[in-house]
């Protein structure tokens, strides 16, 4: 079992736009309203990184960049955890695509866009920050997969570590193989301290389990958790947002559960 | 940082078919590069190609996850006794207290560029095609940890050409945090159309067998790969992990900091986690993947860090193995600490007289006791490892 802090925390979804907003959506005050997201461009890639960067690129850093521009620890100090099941569909479709035809030209800036790591190689462009980083991908169950890597990161080196999650759906017509309706993306950073106006900590077990995993009570926002990866985090996020003890579980596999315990 | 000791291994390549195979190659300087023979491309180029994985799929009760990554894979892990070592540390430890950490850049992705290929009128893709079992990063992790009956924590890492050398430290982490108490890691990368016409694309590929650090090296010779370590805390003597270091460039997407800035610090984050300084190393396994700046960044970060190290490239045998180098090149390292010996850089007539590093063309027979091996990928991610000697 290991004990993280939580210094802040960012999210980007459907009707879920920025913490503070989504918040008071998790905690019962506000009502829930799907609607579509609207085009992000984090201020923190510079003009061209903007421009060069894919939609799920910029997602993620999207959300990487509200969750550290809360008070909490410098981004030169912090090490960074990328966890995406699909990664980047689009360009996937777009060079399959391209590889499809005779000509087989595949575009440069596509293919230096196309490693899992591209979020991860932007946010290091942005921030200037040359601190470890790492990018993992676990099928349906990243989020269990990045939270271990994340708290193993934080207690093992005592770094903050953010932890930045995002799933975006496949175009057609890989969407029918791997089905997904709703992007999602939301980041923590985890510190081994406390922090001041920190959202509280965490216990991270990871044992042999069936336990049913845990879900939303709000059904808009049940349909959001069951139908991506990233958004396996939204049970704990709706215990930061309300800030009350709470015990989750995230599914790890058919066999096993991470066992998660918040306390504000 | 305590060392993990690698009690187990195999290695799967163009230039070998486990670790003996390999080490003979390495030994008789015999390198396993062709040119271009993929039944799936005709760009010009060479290539590490494995042989006969066109006609063999992978085990009955795996069959689901069938492509070329993870038949790759099958085929690795029935070498060097492996899996019969996982098997005896399953016992030991329990199914669930080993990890299961394998790197790769593009998976299965090749399944998905032929279903592609075979739309039908409507735009769909075949019945037969499966994106989980087989492009999606996860499946050849599922598929190692299925292959070997565990169900300890398991990811995939995929960043780049550091991918496997990232699992260590992962490994590490993991072993410390009491998640698991060993590790299986690993990485595997196949060839494929995106990384083929990528890399041609940013005119890196070389028309020829990659020649690393030479005054006219033209880019990189696309190799596959598959290779596993099997990690515990040491309870006797051997090769084990000392040290690991991982950094960003935070320059460029695609070409590496030109003074190899993160390079450097990844160097000296591994030799600062084993507690040693630069004149520890005997020997560097480089990255070397034979492009201009790759091998230029790389050569200023070793001078600056190492000092005047013997060092090679050993991608003139296998290719550059992509997400699977890191785990190839971890394997190379340990056979040179216990077969005492340092492999020369095979295709490579002259070095470069611009670069600085000691860069070794033959094989040296000596006793080595420890290794610094370097990885370093698109969107400047880059993790060194030191390996050595350990004794209890």
């Amino acid at each position: 079992m290991l004990t993280v802090h939580i210094a802040s925390a960012a999210i980007a979804a459907p009707g879920l736009d920025g913490w503070e907003d989504a918040a008071a959506v998790l905690c019962g005050k506000s009502p829930y309203q799907p609607e579509a997201m609207r085009r992000y461009a984090p201020e923190v890639l510079p003009a061209t990184e903007r421009r060069r960067s894919s939609k799920s690129t910029r997602l993620a850093v999207h959300v990487s960049e509200e969750a550290v521009s809360a008070r909490g620890p410098a981004t030169e100090k912090m090490a960074v955890i990328f966890a995406s099941a699909n990664g980047d569909g689009d360009i996937a479709d777009q060079i399959c695509e391209a590889l499809a035809s005779p000509m087989r030209m595949v575009s440069p800036t596509r293919f230096h866009n196309s490693v899992h790591n591209a979020p991860a190689g932007y946010w290091s462009i942005a921030t200037g920050a040359r601190t470890p980083s790492t990018s993992l991908a676990g099928y349906d169950a990243t989020f269990a997969a990045a939270l271990m890597a994340a708290s193993a990161q934080v207690i093992g080196e005592e770094i903050p570590v953010l932890l930045a999650l995002y799933d975006l759906p496949f175009p057609d017509p890989l969407n029918e193989k791997r089905p997904m309706k709703y992007p999602f993306a939301a980041a923590l950073v985890l510190t081994p301290q406390p922090t001041d106006s920190g959202l509280g900590s965490i216990d991270v077990r990871f044992a042999a389990s069936d336990a049913p995993v845990s879900t939303m009570t709000d059904s808009a926002l049940e349909t959001l958790r069951s139908d991506n990866p990233a958004a396996q985090i939204l049970p704990l996020l709706a215990g930061l947002a309300r800030r009350e003890a709470t015990r989750i579980v995230v599914g790890h596999g058919e066999t096993h559960r991470l066992g998660v315990e918040y306390r504000p | 940082m305590k060392p993990l000791l690698f009690t187990a291994y195999t290695t799967l390549s163009a230039a070998g078919e486990g670790s003996a195979d390999l080490c003979d190659a390495l030994l008789q300087r015999r390198g396993g590069l062709r040119s271009n023979d993929f039944e799936h491309s005709d760009l010009n180029t060479w290539i590490g190609r494995v042989d006969g994985l066109e006609e063999s799929p992978v085990s009955a009760a795996l069959s689901a996850f069938d492509c070329r990554n993870n038949r790759l894979a099958e085929r690795a892990l029935a070498l060097d006794g492996f899996a019969a070592a996982v098997s005896e540390a399953r016992a030991r430890y329990g199914s669930d207290r080993i990890g299961v950490f394998i790197g790769t850049s593009t998976s299965g992705i090749l399944e998905t560029e032929l279903a592609y290929q075979r739309r039908d009128a409507e735009g769909r893709l075949p019945a037969s095609y499966s994106y989980r079992h087989s492009h999606d990063l996860f499946s050849i992790t599922d598929f190692v940890r299925r292959y070997l009956d565990l169900d300890g924590p398991a990811f995939a890492v995929s960043t780049a050409c550091s991918s496997s050398a990232k699992v260590f430290a992962d490994a590490r982490r993991f072993i410390s945090a009491g998640f698991c108490d060993a590790a299986v890691v690993g990485g595997v990368d196949s060839l494929c159309l995106t990384t083929l016409y990528g890399f041609n694309s940013l005119e890196l590929v070389s028309t020829s067998a990659c020649r690393p650090f030479a005054p006219d090296r033209s880019g990189i010779s696309i190799g596959e790969a598959a290779g596993f370590v099997l990690l515990e805390r040491p309870k006797r003597d051997g090769v084990a992990l000392l040290g690991y270091g991982e950094s960003s460039d935070a320059h460029h997407m695609s070409t590496p900091h030109p003074e190899g800035a993160g390079a450097a610090l990844a160097m000296k984050a591994a030799l600062a986690r084993a507690g040693m300084d630069g004149n520890a190393v005997d020997y560097v396994n480089l990255h070397g993947t034979a492009t201009q700046i790759n091998d230029s960044a790389e050569d200023t970060a070793v001078s600056s860090i190492l000092g005047d190290v013997p060092c090679s490239s050993t991608k003139g045998w296998t290719g550059h193995t992509l997400g699977a180098a890191g785990i190839t090149e971890a394997i190379i390292s340990a056979m040179a600490i216990e077969r005492g010996f340092l492999p020369g850089t095979l295709n490579t007539g002259e070095k470069d007289p611009a670069l600085k590093s000691r860069l070794l063309l033959e094989n040296e027979k000596r006793r080595v006791e420890r290794v610094m091996t370097n990885s370093f990928g698109f969107g400047g991610n880059n993790c060194s490892l030191l390996l050595g000697q350990f004794s209890c």
